[in-house]
């Protein structure tokens, strides 16, 4: 009895939260399925941190989901689903930020980033080569070493780990 | 029973006293000059840990005796909690993790303040100063903004309990590993900093920096690795890493220790980019406490918000100190750290070591610009713009698959320079290997790209590592025959690099992983009667019927389940749901997963609802492929680890020796 009484006590505190009937009435097409899950995937739940529409369980992104699945079987696109929850929900809900505005920069940055890296790494072989260039005298000892290098027996190396 | 209150604020209040004390002693050691001092400031650093061993005990003595008087007891745990989980409640609350880290750090700083001082005794008080500053702020925050002996004035007769989504074996290693792991980027940082104060650079010292630095990221390794689990098997969404803010600051100082312990190869080895090693042991600590004011401040929304505190300013102006300080300190010893060695060509290993760099530190800056860019959006224009998985799909993983690609080609590269035939000759094998896989592949008739890219990459990287595992294993072995003697042991030879290739095949195992579970996952959500099954990617999962047990503080309710393939029954699965006493509004999920062989692929199975009868459940199934290549790429990454790091004799006699001194040892 106690183990009824139960069952119904946690499964009222998890109807507050869940309420995923989505399947049973929803889409059957699995098509439109596959492709929800695609949508959900780059909308962030609004009232969970950090959680995107897909990976939630929360109501809203329930709802969220099956208003996809709404969408999609109008015949609209991801793009329109997805400007439709921006106006919703505010600009944040898009889990890949814009590539126009201030949301621009993120995606500029990493690029200027690499590029500066790219840039000193080239400058580091220009400037080596020109090293080298200068002190052609010094084949000699580069031999040297190289035969340093070859002699060394190998378990010298890991005298130090 | 004594107070542990009171014992626990006067050890913590005497510890800030000696911290204090140590560093007075060891900056007049550096400044006077005074070796003396140092060692004073030695003992000071061993009894500072003692007495911190002392708190830690005293606050697991108040969560085992349930004295919720405590407050960071009563907020943290319950009488309902098992042991084992109880003594975990210790890291399950920022006081507790504050004071885990200051502990683990006064360990830490004991063993290398006596190292500093046996290898180097100018730059020893140097490193030391630098260690006890640390110790000096974390333990002032612990005394005087945030005690984890906090007294309630009315103790209340039951505790709160912890977090649900905490109760889990891997909570009680979880967070102690990453907590040790971002602590443990200070003490090669005090090695550095040791440097650039003193203006003299020592190969020993440099040496020890590297393997301080080494321990840092292995811990830091498997705090990653074990919250990736923790994810997959806790959180109830089948991923095992999705670019939060939190995961990606730990991450941060992995990439960077990732790129030094590299580059410190090339430093060791060809006195190379000396310079270039001590900043990013400088930047690994910086971006380390970042990510722990990240974690601690509650600045960057994320599922990690349980952690919300307080002491962010205080962490804002460390963090902010540190990057000050060292970079203007680097900056000022530049002249003097510049390594005389060029680089000499692209071909060669030293210049795999830039472009692995290059590489990682690109995924380093654009995670760091990712996951600060919300905070950016706020301030500028007042709303958040979130920066989700698809940008780092976008812009790391190209990266993360050149990162593959350089694994693949440079390791069997040459030092210094090799003629384009050399090259060819030592890469040949990987390369076919890569070209068999992705013709196979699309005759197979896979078209997206990359998948097959970065799985070639992978198959690649195998042959290659093979290849020189069965070379070195070969020369062990001739040595091993040879008269003269040599080693007994086989991979004693060249220990560190054979443990590094085991690495490498580990990280391409887990790569394997990643493809298969990130490019060919399957996922539904079905609300099945008794009996009625659902299907998925060529398996059936089907529901028998409801279970719920109760005990006290814990009502758990569980779907039992069965998998099929091909009409044969290959699983049971019983996913549940867990409501704990005083946290009935987050109900947590028992996830349960199961591997197939030999698809390997892991059946996922999340329980969402159920109807009151207990006639149906609403379930989420995904099918994961090569999820299980993840965990098993993570214990090959650390079976290459113990290969590194297996102690050897510190002096090894000439084999001629020791083969005189054991007469027909072979």
């Amino acid at each position: 009895m106690t183990r009824i009484i139960w069952v119904g006590i946690v499964s009222l505190a998890l109807v507050v939260l869940d309420s995923s009937s989505l399947l049973a009435d929803g889409a059957s097409d699995l098509a439109i399925e596959k492709r929800m899950w695609v949508i959900a995937e780059d909308l962030d739940c609004p009232v969970c941190e950090g959680q995107s529409v897909r990976e939630s369980n929360a109501a809203l992104a329930v709802q969220m989901r099956n208003t996809i699945v709404a969408k999609l079987q109008a015949g609209h696109s991801k793009d329109q689903i997805m400007q439709f929850f921006a106006d919703r929900y505010g600009p944040g809900v898009l889990r890949n930020p814009p590539r126009d505005g201030l949301a621009l920069a993120v995606w500029i940055g990493p690029l200027i980033a690499m590029g500066c890296g790219v840039v000193l790494l080239l400058g580091v072989f220009a400037r080596s080569k020109q090293a080298a260039q200068a002190q052609k005298g010094a084949d000699l000892s580069s031999y040297e070493q190289v035969v340093k290098d070859i002699q060394k027996p190998p378990r010298r190396s890991d005298k130090s780990s | 029973m004594p107070d542990l209150i009171d014992a626990g604020r006067l050890t913590l209040g005497v510890a800030f006293g000696i911290s204090v004390l140590q560093l007075i002693l060891a900056a007049t050691a550096a400044v006077r000059r005074v070796p003396e001092l140092a060692v004073s400031a030695r003992n000071a650093a061993s009894v500072q840990a003692s007495l911190l061993t002392i708190a830690v005990v005293t606050l697991c003595i108040g969560f085992l005796a349930r004295d919720f008087s405590i407050a960071f007891v009563a907020d943290h745990s319950s009488s309902a909690m098992p042991v084992g989980l109880t003594i975990a409640a210790l890291w399950g609350g920022q006081e507790g993790s504050l004071l885990f880290w200051t502990w683990a750090m006064s360990i830490f700083s004991a063993v290398a303040t006596r190292r500093m001082l046996t290898i180097d005794n100018g730059l020893a008080p140097h490193g030391i100063s630098v260690l006890s500053t640390f110790q000096v702020f974390f333990l002032g925050v612990l005394v005087f903004t945030s005690s984890p002996f906090q007294r309630l004035l009315v103790a209340p007769a039951e505790g709160r309990g912890l977090n649900p989504l905490l109760w889990d074996s891997g909570m009680q290693i979880h967070p102690p590993m990453l907590l040790t792991g971002y602590m443990s980027f200070g003490v090669p940082f005090a090695f550095a900093a040791a440097l650039l104060l003193a203006g003299r650079i020592t190969q020993p010292w440099l040496r020890e920096m590297r393997n301080w630095m080494f321990l840092a990221w292995a811990v830091q390794s498997a705090g990653l690795l074990l919250g990736a689990w923790w994810a997959y098997r806790v959180l109830g969404w089948g991923g095992y890493w999705g670019w939060d803010p939190v995961e990606n600051v730990a991450l941060l100082p992995w990439l960077v220790a990732t790129a030094y312990l590299h580059s410190a190869l090339a430093q060791e080895r060809r006195g190379q980019l000396r310079a270039w090693t001590i900043g990013l042991v400088l930047l690994s600590y910086a971006l380390a406490v970042f990510g722990t004011f990240v974690v601690r401040s509650g600045v960057l929304s994320s599922v990690h918000s349980f952690a919300l505190s307080d002491i962010g300013p205080l962490f804002f102006i460390f963090v902010a100190a540190l990057l000050i300080i060292s970079t203007s300190l680097f900056l000022y010893r530049l002249p003097q750290l510049r390594s005389p060695v060029p680089i000499t060509a692209i071909a060669s290993k030293e210049a795999g070591f830039l472009l692995n760099n290059l590489l990682l530190l690109s995924i380093a800056v654009t995670t760091f610009w990712g996951t600060i860019f919300p905070m950016i959006t706020e301030i500028l224009q007042g709303s958040r713009i979130t920066v989700g998985p698809p940008f780092y799909a976008q812009v790391n993983v190209p990266l993360l698959v050149a990162v593959l690609g350089l694994m693949a080609i440079w390791p069997l590269l040459a030092w210094r320079r090799t003629s384009l035939r050399a090259t060819w000759r030592s890469t040949r094998t990987p390369l076919i290997a890569a070209i068999a896989l992705s013709g196979t592949l699309m005759a197979l008739g896979m078209r997206n790209g990359i998948p097959i890219l970065s799985a070639s990459l992978v198959a690649a990287v195998v042959a290659g590592v093979s290849l020189e595992l069965g070379r070195s294993l070969h020369g062990g072995i001739r040595r091993r025959k040879h008269p003269d003697g040599g080693s007994r042991n086989i991979f004693a030879g060249d220990r560190r690099r054979l443990g590094s290739y085991v690495v490498h095949l580990g990280v391409a195992i887990f790569a394997l992983g990643v493809i298969g579970s990130s490019g060919f996952s399957q996922e539904t959500a079905a609300t099945l009667a008794r009996g009625e099954d659902v299907q998925i990617g060529g398996y059936a999962v089907a529901f028998e019927n409801l279970e719920s047990t109760v005990v006290p503080g814990l009502a758990t309710v569980t779907a039992n389940l069965t998998v099929t393939r091909n009409d044969t029954p290959i699983a049971k699965l019983s996913p549940a749901r867990r409501i704990h006493t005083g946290w009935e509004t987050q109900p947590t999920s028992d996830v349960a997963v199961s591997t197939s062989t030999p698809q390997l692929d892991d059946i996922y199975v999340v329980l969402s609802s159920w109807d009151t009868s207990g006639s149906s459940v609403s379930l989420r199934v995904l099918v994961k492929p090569l999820v299980i290549l993840l965990w098993i790429g993570g214990l090959v990454y650390f079976a290459g680890i113990l290969v590194v790091a297996w102690p050897t004799p510190q002096t090894r006699l000439p084999s001629s020796v020791v083969s005189a001194a054991k007469p027909g040892t072979p």
